[in-house]
């Protein structure tokens, strides 16, 4: 028996249309987004190249005659080289921040190679160009779904597996929350693949999936620097269940254990430093340590490990940026233990 | 610019040499040591001396070169063993009674307790000591024969004044000593 064609109930059909409006919004929506994304992406970018070239500069006032470098580490925020002064005598280690030298005390550069390798490779620094790294730049972002992504830092040096002096790119993915090692010609920006290579060393951002967001922080901070590329930072605060950015702009933002970040309300409170920090100032591999060496400085008992939880700010004076690690199995007044962005011990509340 | 007249050179260079030296003796230990030292070892007298964990960041002052940094888990797992020594509830009474310092070191809140009724102990009898020592360099003042009268006649109330303190803090002793006795009684040290 043929069927009737049921009439279309005007509540569903409403439904439908408003889905479809839906759908057609956020159509038009995402391409938008996108394009913000990648624009931020872009500026940043121009920005680290800006730094690149400010610190070529100091190095070329402060090492005249195109010195020879074994080593280059450079970031938005700060640049750090090895230079070869003599051919007797070992590289010079100089970081360079903002627009001024700073102390290398307890920092480290080292090269790829064994350093007579190293220095036998040394690249002048008249071959350290910003053309090739924005050629390699643009290439990257011409493909689909990397065009947000967020470089890290740049290192140059002599690469034992390629066999030459490379760029090795540290880029965290904003479509899949990974970081990963890439390597480019640091002449013509052309990729360099390395076949045998050794795997890269393992980020420090290395992302896990875990409920324990303490060692998700790679993960957050990679997806927060999609939504917001280049604000700096104000506080950072880190519990297993969630992680809290507020940035020195005031806006806030929060990582779940769903892996989603959200903006939430403006910060207006006065324990914030506005000069703000970078995320590049700290060593985040060292969070996985200092709860157990809190517990050990605080004399806390064994089972406070797992109860630990971070704020990494400045005060409001700006001073100095501090890791502060609390125990949230006490009661008020919490045992703290405050740690250097380093992960160095400074002091302890016990 | 300014020269110093001639003899102060000497003089300013013996003074930088004696800040100098002030300064390496503030220090925790001699830059040459740094590279060699056992971080574990060291944690362990430390603790065993009742140090905070602050003293590493004196160590860390103390070693500048990046090549002989202190092993911060290595000194902090050497202090806890130390501190373990260092903590039992009887050195607290002896620390206490000696006039030594505490850092809040210890987890056990017995140490606390007894350390702090021991140092009243110590500190009233040093009170004690200390008005006994200014009755007697009084009383010697009297006895001499260049002493003037009147000097003697304020000497003599100074005196009486003193021997009134002594009694009061005769007394606080009595009291602080009680105090521990009865502590030390009541958690079994």
């Amino acid at each position: 028996m043929p069927t009737r064609p049921r009439a279309v109930a005007p509540l569903p059909l409403a439904a439908a249309i408003l889905a479809l409006a839906i759908a057609a919004f956020a159509a038009a929506q995402t391409p938008d987004v996108a394009a913000i994304q990648a624009r931020e992406a872009r500026n940043a970018d121009t920005r680290t190249l800006a730094a690149l070239e400010r610190f070529r500069q100091a190095l070329a006032v402060r090492y005249p005659g195109d010195p020879r470098l074994t080593m280059l580490e450079f970031g938005e925020s700060e640049a750090t080289a090895l230079v070869l002064t003599s051919p007797a005598s070992p590289p010079e280690f100089v970081i360079w921040r903002g627009d001024r030298w700073i102390g290398t005390e307890n920092r480290k550069l080292e090269p790829w190679a064994r350093p007579d390798v190293a220095a036998a490779n040394a690249f002048p620094l008249s071959s350290v160009r910003a053309p090739p790294f924005r050629a390699w730049q643009d290439a990257w972002r011409r493909v689909p779904g990397q065009a947000t992504d967020f470089f890290m830092k740049y290192a140059m040096g002599y690469d034992p597996a390629a066999g030459r002096v490379v760029v090795r790119a540290t880029v965290g993915s904003m479509t899949t929350g990974r970081i990963a090692e890439q390597r480019f010609d640091p002449s013509s920006g052309a990729p360099v693949a390395v076949a045998a290579a050794a795997p890269p060393p393992a980020p420090k951002w290395a992302p896990r999936r875990s409920d324990d967001l303490r060692r998700d922080v790679g993960i957050a901070i990679t997806a927060l620097r999609r939504e917001v590329p280049a604000t700096r930072m104000g506080a950072v605060r880190v519990t297993a269940r969630e992680i809290a950015f507020t940035l020195a702009d005031r806006s806030t933002w929060r990582f779940d254990a769903t892996h989603t970040l959200t903006p939430g309300p403006r910060y207006d409170g006065s324990f914030l430093c506005e000069q703000g920090w970078a995320e590049s100032d700290v060593d985040w591999g060292t969070l996985e340590v200092l709860p157990r060496n809190g517990v050990l400085a605080a004399g806390l008992g064994d089972d406070a490990e797992q109860h630990a939880r971070f704020v990494i700010d400045r005060p409001r004076d700006c001073g100095g940026l501090a890791i502060e690690v609390f125990y949230d199995n006490y009661r008020a007044p919490q045992p703290w233990v405050r740690f250097d962005p380093r992960g160095r011990l400074l002091r302890s509340s016990q | 610019m300014k020269r110093l007249p001639a003899g102060r050179p000497a003089l300013a260079r013996a003074l930088l040499a004696w800040a100098w030296l002030a300064l390496a003796a503030c220090t925790t230990m001699a830059v040459q040591a740094c590279p060699i030292t056992d971080w574990y070892a060291q944690g362990v007298a430390d603790g065993r001396a009742g140090h905070a964990s602050d003293r590493l960041v004196r160590h860390r002052e103390a070693c500048p070169d990046t090549t002989a940094v202190p092993d911060e888990r290595a000194w902090l797992e050497g202090r806890r063993e130390g501190l373990a020594d260092y903590c039992q509830p009887h050195r607290a009474v002896d620390a206490g009674l000696a006039g030594r310092g505490y850092a809040g070191v210890c987890r056990d809140p017995r140490y606390g307790r007894l350390y702090t009724a021991a140092r009243r102990v110590h500190d009233s009898r040093s009170r004690v000591a200390s008005i006994e020592r200014d009755i007697a360099a009084k009383r010697r003042d009297i006895a001499n024969g260049s002493t003037s009268e009147v000097r003697r006649g304020f000497l003599r109330r100074d005196v009486l004044t003193l021997e009134s303190d002594r009694n009061r803090a005769r007394s606080a002793q009595s009291d602080a000593e009680v105090a521990l006795d009865k502590l030390r009684r009541e958690l079994g040290v």
